[in-house]
């Protein structure tokens, strides 16, 4: 068993939804994660705040964010466990990330001793 | 999309019902020139709480979430803005929640945001169109969709009522007494063409024109909550919408074609809705005052009263209908009372009275030529297929026009 990491991008498309369609949107993600928690997939994940800072040159030099363009930003993470990168990329598949236009997860495995 | 159905069967609207609360909270703290600023902080402090709640639990409290977030939002932008004349640093005072202060409840903001919608500046339309962005928390996208509306036709009317909005509403506040009753009735139609836009178009989409009937309910639930504003007219109407919406369900079959009442499982009707409605209609009755909601009401109460189709008391509606013809008399009236006479005494006297109507008032109108077809095929009249032809080539919905083609073919 290992553990994989997905970042989540592009959905900032959805910050155009109407009221109705977030709440749609956001039950469908709760049932999701609900469902990798219940089969002890999920590990941890939680959104990340759009704004922040990038420290750089050295640490002499501190930018605000934006890092990238609203489509690249990463939006979130999440961990979890699975048997081999395959099983990783195919719970993947199920995130309702998918249902906006630029929905991006990217999956990497964490690394361990 | 069936799976879009059932997740949003299954969720509460709260962000739908918070929009409206919100943004009349912060309409009446900062004023209606800043609605655009509102409407996006509001937009923005919902999509943080849709990205936050989709990974851990939403707070105990949403709204004062929502509250906080939106209403620091709109302080930020004001400040950044530059607007000193706009911008006032008391304001920052009751940031923690909603009314710290108790000056008025949020019943009464919105009661008054309702009253800002529907602004005699403004157009019929404009009204109705501010009053589902703003009160009812639809996207122009969904006001298009649930009416069969352009896009961007929507979005222009809103765009123009939301200009007077900003001109004309200034703070918000009631109406002072002399103007209460006339105010009370310009909303009281806006909500009764809110509510039949969602009720009796057959294009559209379904659940959300369900939304659009449960939200013009609920409107009028909180002006008749408000001591001294429930007129009479205002219960007949909330009556009239309780009784049409016990049926919404049942209008629609399993392959969602919608039904007449002859074809309605009338064991579907929403029982507890309907005792509702004849507690209303038993309150519209108090006063001098009787509207076209009254006779639309009772007109709604008799089918509601009604076993079967065949054990309706179609003579008391022809009467009610007799009346309105009288006092209210449209076309549409006129047309429904045809159906009337048809049911209570028979195909001859309606087709007969049918055409005794003005037909230049109908010379466009596909249902007067449906029923002048239908009475006709009753009658074995051989007028019958021109009608029919006539009502197909005039409708422009499809499952109306497939209707009216298979009754056709029935001729040859």
């Amino acid at each position: 068993m290992s553990r994989f990491m997905y970042l989540f991008r592009g959905s900032d498309a959805m910050a155009e939804m109407s009221p109705e369609e977030m709440e749609v949107h956001m039950g469908k993600w709760k049932t999701w994660m609900g469902g990798l928690a219940q089969e002890g997939v999920l590990v941890d994940g939680l959104p990340l705040n759009k704004d922040g800072k990038q420290v750089s040159n050295g640490a002499q030099t501190v930018i605000d964010g934006p890092f990238a363009e609203g489509k690249e930003m990463v939006g979130g993470y999440l961990i979890v466990n699975a048997d081999n990168e395959n099983a990783a990329v195919e719970i993947a598949k199920g995130c309702p990330i998918f249902e906006g236009p630029n929905g991006n997860v990217e999956v990497r495995e964490i690394m361990s001793m | 999309m069936s799976n879009n159905t059932s997740v949003s069967n299954s969720i509460d609207h709260i962000f739908r019902s918070e929009y409206s609360k919100l943004v009349s909270i912060l309409v009446g703290k900062f004023g209606a020139n800043c609605i655009d600023v509102i409407e996006d902080a509001i937009q923005e402090a919902l999509y943080k709480a849709m990205r936050m709640w989709s990974y851990q639990e939403s707070p105990k409290d949403p709204g004062k979430w929502l509250y906080r977030v939106a209403h620091n939002q709109v302080i930020d932008t004001l400040r950044r803005s530059n607007k000193s004349v706009e911008y006032n640093p008391e304001l920052e005072k009751g940031e923690e929640s909603p009314h710290s202060m108790n000056e008025h409840s949020i019943d009464d903001d919105q009661l008054m945001m309702i009253f800002a919608c529907c602004h005699p500046s403004m157009k019929e339309s404009e009204q109705i169109m501010l009053s589902l962005k703003l009160l009812c928390g639809f996207s122009n996208k969904e006001i298009a969709r649930a009416f069969m509306k352009n896009t961007e036709a929507v979005k222009k009317a809103i765009t123009r009522a939301k200009q007077k909005f900003k001109e004309e509403v200034g703070e918000l506040q009631l109406p002072n007494e002399g103007q209460l009753m006339g105010r009370v009735r310009a909303v009281i139609k806006v909500i009764y063409l809110i509510f039949n836009n969602g009720y009796t178009a057959v294009e559209g989409e379904s659940l959300l024109k369900k939304d659009v009937c449960e939200d013009a309910i609920r409107l009028a639930l909180i002006i008749h909550q408000k001591e001294g504003y429930s007129a009479p007219e205002l219960k007949a109407l909330l009556s009239l919408m309780l009784f049409n919406f016990s049926r919404f369900d049942a209008r629609v079959s399993d392959e969602l074609e919608l039904l007449t009442l002859d074809k309605q499982d009338r064991s579907k009707w929403d029982k507890e809705l309907m005792n509702r409605a004849h507690i209303f209609f038993g309150q519209s009755a108090s006063g001098q005052s009787f509207s076209r909601y009254h006779f639309e009401s009772a007109i709604a109460r008799e089918h509601a009263l009604a076993q079967s189709f065949e054990n309706t008391n179609w003579k008391q509606i022809l009467d009610l209908y007799n009346l309105m013809n009288r006092y209210y008399p449209s076309p549409t009236v006129s047309l429904n009372r045809i159906v009337a006479i048809d049911q209570a005494e028979g195909a001859k006297s309606a087709l007969k009275q049918l055409n005794n109507l003005n037909g230049k008032n109908y010379t466009n109108n596909h249902l007067y030529y449906a029923i002048k077809g239908d009475l006709e095929i009753k009658l074995n009249n051989k007028g019958a297929k021109d009608s029919l032809l006539k009502a197909i080539d005039l409708t422009d919905n499809l499952k109306e026009r497939g209707f009216l083609k298979s009754k056709l073919a029935c001729l040859h």
